[in-house]
């Protein structure tokens, strides 16, 4: 079970909270070619390691928040607005 | 503890435009401390998002509340009535923490839960806007007027084991 930190609603249990996937995808340009937007839709690392990722918070606010996680002891290091550069721990990638 | 279904209350959403969040609260004297309602003798106001507040009030006349919000916001936010598209309910009495303890995931001990909480959260997986709005204590549970029903079978069947006083208030609208 996850306690996230909402920047608004402060910290909310993860029941709260729909997982919207990786937060460092960005929409390629428009003229871009379909293998660029094939790595957008649907390409993703599946890191044993910090994840930046979008949590909607469905049950509060219902804002985006970026959330920086480690998809094995799933420490929620830093949560943010969407447009806050999430802050990594220390050695991440 | 009495449950009460609040008939009597208009409510209205407020979304202030972008970046104009601060000034709409200033003019219509709304908090933009998040978990903090500012609870007057009319007009209870809920900052329930970023920028987006709910505003409940006495029932006066239809789109009353609605009217008078955009003339006092004009070109700074958008309202929305929701008077009829939302229920209030109303727990009142020492076990009310209690009773919403067994379907809220908030700390709602009175060292953090005082008048003036409030707080966009679920109640049992009921979508809903909670403040506290005296030291009784009373609370105000704002949910979709469609899941209302249910909402109060959840209430009336967990409340059992407290005691509870069912009411119905009502309001004459012409």
């Amino acid at each position: 079970m996850h306690r996230i930190r909402c920047p608004f609603c402060g910290a909310r249990d993860e029941t709260e909270f729909a997982y919207r996937g990786d937060a460092t995808k960005r929409r390629p340009p428009d003229d871009a070619d379909e293998d660029a937007f094939f790595d957008y839709v649907y390409r993703r690392a599946n890191p044993k390691d910090w994840h930046v990722e979008w949590w909607h918070h469905t049950g509060g606010c219902r804002r985006l928040v970026k959330v920086v996680r480690h998809t094995v002891t799933h420490e929620v290091h830093w949560t943010g607005w969407p447009d806050q550069p999430p802050s990594l721990p220390d050695g991440a990638p | 503890m009495a449950i009460t279904v609040r008939n009597g209350v208009a409510c209205c959403l407020v979304l202030a435009r972008r970046g104009f969040a601060e000034v709409t609260a200033e003019r219509l004297e709304l908090s933009l401390e998040p978990g903090r309602a500012t609870i007057g003798a009319e007009r209870c106001c809920l900052p329930i998002a970023p920028g987006e507040w709910l505003v409940l009030e006495q029932w006066r006349a239809d789109g009353g509340l609605r009217m008078q919000l955009e003339g006092d916001a004009a070109g700074l936010a958008y309202v929305s009535d929701q008077s009829h598209g939302r229920q209030v309910i109303r727990v009142a009495g020492p076990a009310a923490r209690d009773l919403l303890g067994r379907g809220c995931r908030l700390d709602l001990h009175p060292r953090k839960c005082r008048p003036g909480f409030c707080a966009a959260t679920s109640i049992a997986e009921y979508a809903c806007a909670l403040v506290q709005v005296d030291a009784v204590p009373s609370f105000d549970l704002v949910v979709a007027a469609g899941y209302a029903e249910s909402f109060w079978l959840w209430l009336t069947d967990h409340a059992a084991m407290f005691g509870y006083r069912a009411a119905i208030e009502t309001v004459d609208r012409p």
